[in-house]
């Protein structure tokens, strides 16, 4: 009670009125907080659930480049993608050369990988999710994203920032229990006028910070307005990094669920 | 043949540049390695020496939206004195079990040998559920990482690591695709006798979170079936599979089952660990010098030549550019060991190089020891 008696402007208010405005103050602080709860995780849910929605598309076909850069050495490689929902996606990669036509098919919470050079498909083990992806700072779970950042953690508002002049929501990402993520808990910024996702900070179980994601380059991309690039920056390694950058995106076209089968990933080309 | 078909392809290989919904649309990749080996059959002072250099050229070609095709062609120059000590090697490499030849020797030396062989020629008209592929493709029905008994027509020697592509079968091959990620396939393998037909149908499904299989068919004398998974348990992948091989005559009692099973898991720090184990119930428990690296002639009747062999993998990656692959072959049977270690190294975008060794141990009436070892040394390009 004292924090809102400090903040009411008392010059011209008689003490009776300044004891009515602080009850009823103090009556709808508490009422604010009563519902904020519930209203608050609610609408971060909702916030993440928008941005993801507006990154995801029903569907979406995009055309990456991904810089793996470190002190001494880096190297680039070019990658297709499609996605439907949160549950299908595959991944093409299209060079260099001798990685070129491998690709990764995700569905629902199980993920293959094809290598064409043996013509085979492989099942990937579930401890291979948390691994780093063909040597990036980015871990399989970060590029099939087989858990969903709406479905599988309870969100709250931690506050607010201004990243690049945008003003954001900084939401927390708790863990449901059971669900088969590899964090321990994010962090996540979101633009509050359109829905970006502008910064990420991912945590292990034991509350280390493992990974930062920086989203940048905003422009129109398949219609959206979206970042373009993204820095994927490892904690315990300041000198590198993984930059992604989205050359050519497309959301909403028709995708058949049967074009995300194992069949499929040796019809790639 | 080939002088025929790389006389078509090559040609509008080099030419492909048309717009992307024009066809037909060409593609052309491969690779060329060099590959240094010394051998030391059982003693350190009997070095001899090989010098493999390896060229691969896939040409792949879109003729319309539903009709692709496959050229790839495998050349090799060896050069070296333990040539000299395989008899006949260069027959022993050109011989290809198939309906047709596709290779030509063109340098047959005591001491050199170079050799062409197209590994994969095929046709394949995919439309809607169907894919129909004909010609010499590679049928990859395994699953196991180390042994296949489920790769029926196409059985693989791990030794021979400068051979990622594996060899490939003059086959028709029809796969049906079902909603649901679930496939449907027949396949025929057409022998030059009439004991060397393969013949087999395979179905695939995805049922609670694993991948199940089943295949059944006539296996060159013998009656085939078999079935394999893919699966986990907790964080470590779990797959097996097993063929059981049976001559056409059911009275006869000499079946033969080959099963493996695999577990492997991911570790903290880059670390990747794989342990597999084959049974082979009929087994010959022949043991050869220094595992045959350029021909055999096993199959998934006999993957390995003992009852029981095991297979601990383990990887190391140190950085996105270096890692060392360590694998250990132990069988019960006269304690046959293999250790093969590889540690390889991109240099540049393209330019890989790698160390292998290949240790041989087994125990006969003059003890346990040392029955050959290779070591190899390898560069990449790849284009």
């Amino acid at each position: 009670m004292t924090g809102v008696k400090t903040v009411l402007p008392a010059g011209n208010l008689t003490s009776k009125w300044r004891i009515i405005i602080m009850k009823m103050a103090g009556i709808l602080f508490c009422l604010a907080g009563f519902i904020a709860v519930p209203l608050f995780s609610q609408d971060a849910r909702e916030i993440v659930k928008k941005a993801d929605e507006h990154e995801r598309g029903a569907t979406s076909v995009a055309t990456l480049t991904i810089q793996t850069i470190r002190p001494n050495w880096s190297r680039e490689m070019t990658v297709k993608s499609w996605t439907k929902g949160n549950d299908l996606v595959m991944i093409q990669v299209t060079s260099p050369a001798k990685d070129k036509g491998i690709v990764y098919l995700k569905r629902k919470r199980e993920v293959w990988n094809w290598i064409p050079a043996i013509e085979r498909s492989i099942k990937l083990p579930p401890s291979m999710m948390s691994q780093n992806w063909m040597g990036t700072d980015f871990t399989n779970d970060d590029l099939v994203q087989e858990a969903s950042i709406v479905t599988d953690y309870d969100h709250s508002i931690a506050g607010d920032s201004t990243i690049d002049g945008r003003n954001c929501y900084k939401i927390r990402l708790q863990p449901r229990q059971g669900a088969p993520v590899v964090w321990g808990r994010i962090f996540l910024w979101i633009d509050k006028k359109d829905p970006l996702m502008l910064r990420a900070e991912y945590f292990d179980e034991e509350n280390i910070l493992i990974n930062t994601l920086v989203a940048s380059d905003i422009k129109m991309l398949g219609g959206r307005l979206l970042p373009s690039r993204m820095e994927m920056l490892p904690a315990d390694k300041k000198t590198q990094k993984t930059v992604l950058i989205y050359t050519a995106l497309e959301f909403d076209k028709p995708l058949d669920d049967n074009f995300f089968t194992i069949q499929n990933m040796s019809r790639l080309q | 043949m080939i002088f025929l078909l790389t006389g078509i392809f090559i040609p509008l290989a080099v030419f492909p540049q048309q717009a992307k919904e024009q066809y037909p649309q060409f593609r052309l990749n491969g690779y060329i390695n060099d590959l240094q080996g010394l051998s030391f059959p059982e003693r350190w002072d009997s070095l001899s020496t090989v010098n493999l250099l390896h060229n691969r050229v896939n040409i792949s070609a879109q003729f319309s939206p539903k009709l692709s095709g496959r050229l790839e062609l495998r050349n090799r120059f060896f050069w070296g004195d333990q040539l000299q000590q395989v008899p006949d090697f260069g027959k022993l490499i050109s011989e290809y079990n198939g309906w047709s030849g596709l290779s030509k020797i063109w340098i047959r030396k005591k001491k050199m040998v170079f050799h062409t062989v197209a590994d994969r020629m095929l046709l394949k008209y995919s439309t809607g559920h169907w894919d129909i592929t004909a010609g010499r493709q590679r049928i990859n029905w395994g699953i196991n990482n180390a042994w296949n008994p489920n790769d029926i027509f196409n059985a693989w020697n791990f030794l021979d690591f400068d051979y990622a592509e594996r060899p490939g079968s003059d086959a028709l091959r029809i796969q049906y695709s079902l909603p649901g990620n679930a496939t449907w396939e027949l396949a025929w393998k057409p022998g030059q006798r009439q004991a060397e037909h393969i013949a087999a149908f395979l179905y695939k499904f995805n049922k609670k979170k694993y991948d199940f299989q089943f295949l059944g068919g006539l296996w060159q004398q013998d009656l085939v079936i078999g079935g394999g998974w893919a699966g986990s348990i907790k964080n470590a992948g779990f797959k097996g599979e097993l063929s059981y091989f049976h001559p056409q005559q059911i009275r006869d009692t000499t079946g033969t089952l080959s099963f493996s099973l695999m577990a492997d898991q991911t570790f903290k720090k880059d670390w990747y660990l794989a342990l597999s184990v084959l049974f082979n119930s009929n087994p010959s428990n022949l043991v050869s010098g220094t595992g045959n690296l350029f021909g055999n002639t096993l199959s998934a009747k006999s993957l390995f030549p003992f009852r029981y062999t095991f297979y601990a993998g383990a990887l190391k990656a140190f950085s996105p550019l270096s890692s060392l692959n360590t694998a250990i072959i132990y069988s019960p049977e006269k304690h046959f060991l293999i250790l093969f270690p590889n540690w390889s190294r991109n240099l540049s975008e393209n330019f890989d190089i790698d160390f292998t060794a290949q240790v041989f141990f087994s125990k006969d009436l003059s003890g346990y020891k040392m029955r050959g070892s290779s070591f190899f040394i390898r560069g990449r390009w790849n284009f």
